[in-house]
């Protein structure tokens, strides 16, 4: 990963949006480094010079993502059990007959799993828009 | 005075009003900011500490930017000091000759001092 990659995932989680990082990353390419210099070198490491900039309360794409699963998934479970205690007065099979408990219980576990993945990829690897360099609207 | 004269905690605080009296001077970017900051002794700020910064003179509405392109490559960000910056600058500077004037009667004339 390079210094503006990392330094982009850095400052989504900080909560700036796309323009703000942009004009950042502008800022740095338009620094000149000398020859025994690096962006690192001037700017810091991207996580130290992301702290110098105002956090944020902005969800970022990728943990709404993440709370969009967790929703899901609380949503699917509770109306398993919702519908297993229905079908638990009647005479026949159960709920837990078709899909097992630990099936349920396990599968909204991976699936949150899977989406705080997706989640963390989104915000790390997405580029920023507008492209570096373009005039925010 | 060389940078290792100056206490980190000294530099912050003078940083901001470092940069406030370049920019009343004249518009810069940051790069020759950077260099002007060092040759007066701030050699250890870097451009992690000065854009930020700038950033958030910008947000408080006392720096304004443009950026000018003279040519091929990205530009260069040049940033202006707006009249609140001005008037922040007056204000935050009659408050650090107060606080000279207050240290440098308690060092120069300790015993006439009462706490």
């Amino acid at each position: 990963m390079t210094y503006e990659q990392k330094l982009t995932f850095q400052l989504r989680l900080r909560g700036q949006t796309d323009a703000e990082i942009a004009e950042i990353l502008r800022e740095v390419r338009a620094h000149p480094l000398a020859d025994a210099e690096s962006a690192e070198s001037v700017f810091g490491s991207p996580e130290g010079y992301a702290e110098n900039f105002e956090k944020k309360k902005r969800r970022t794409r990728g943990s709404a993502i993440v709370a969009v699963a967790v929703v899901i998934a609380v949503a699917f479970f509770v109306g398993y059990i919702t519908i297993g205690l229905i079908l638990r007065n009647e005479s026949g099979p159960g709920i837990s007959d078709f899909i097992p408990t630990w099936a349920v219980s396990g599968g909204s576990v991976v699936f949150v799993g899977i989406a705080t993945l997706t989640g963390f990829l989104v915000d790390y690897l997405r580029p920023v828009t507008p492209k570096v360099g373009q005039e925010p609207a | 005075m060389t940078s290792e004269q100056l206490p980190p905690d000294v530099v912050r605080a003078a940083l901001p009003i470092a940069v406030m009296a370049l920019l009343a001077r004249q518009p810069a970017h940051g790069y020759a900011l950077l260099a002007r900051l060092q040759e007066l002794g701030f050699t250890r700020t870097q451009g992690g500490a000065l854009y930020p910064l700038l950033k958030r003179f910008e947000d408080a509405g006392l720096v304004t930017h443009e950026w000018l392109h003279d040519g091929a490559g990205p530009g260069r960000k040049e940033f202006a000091l707006t009249p609140s910056g001005h008037s922040e600058l007056t204000s935050t500077s009659a408050a650090w000759n107060r606080v000279t004037d207050i240290l440098t009667n308690l060092i120069t004339a300790p015993g006439k001092t009462s706490i």
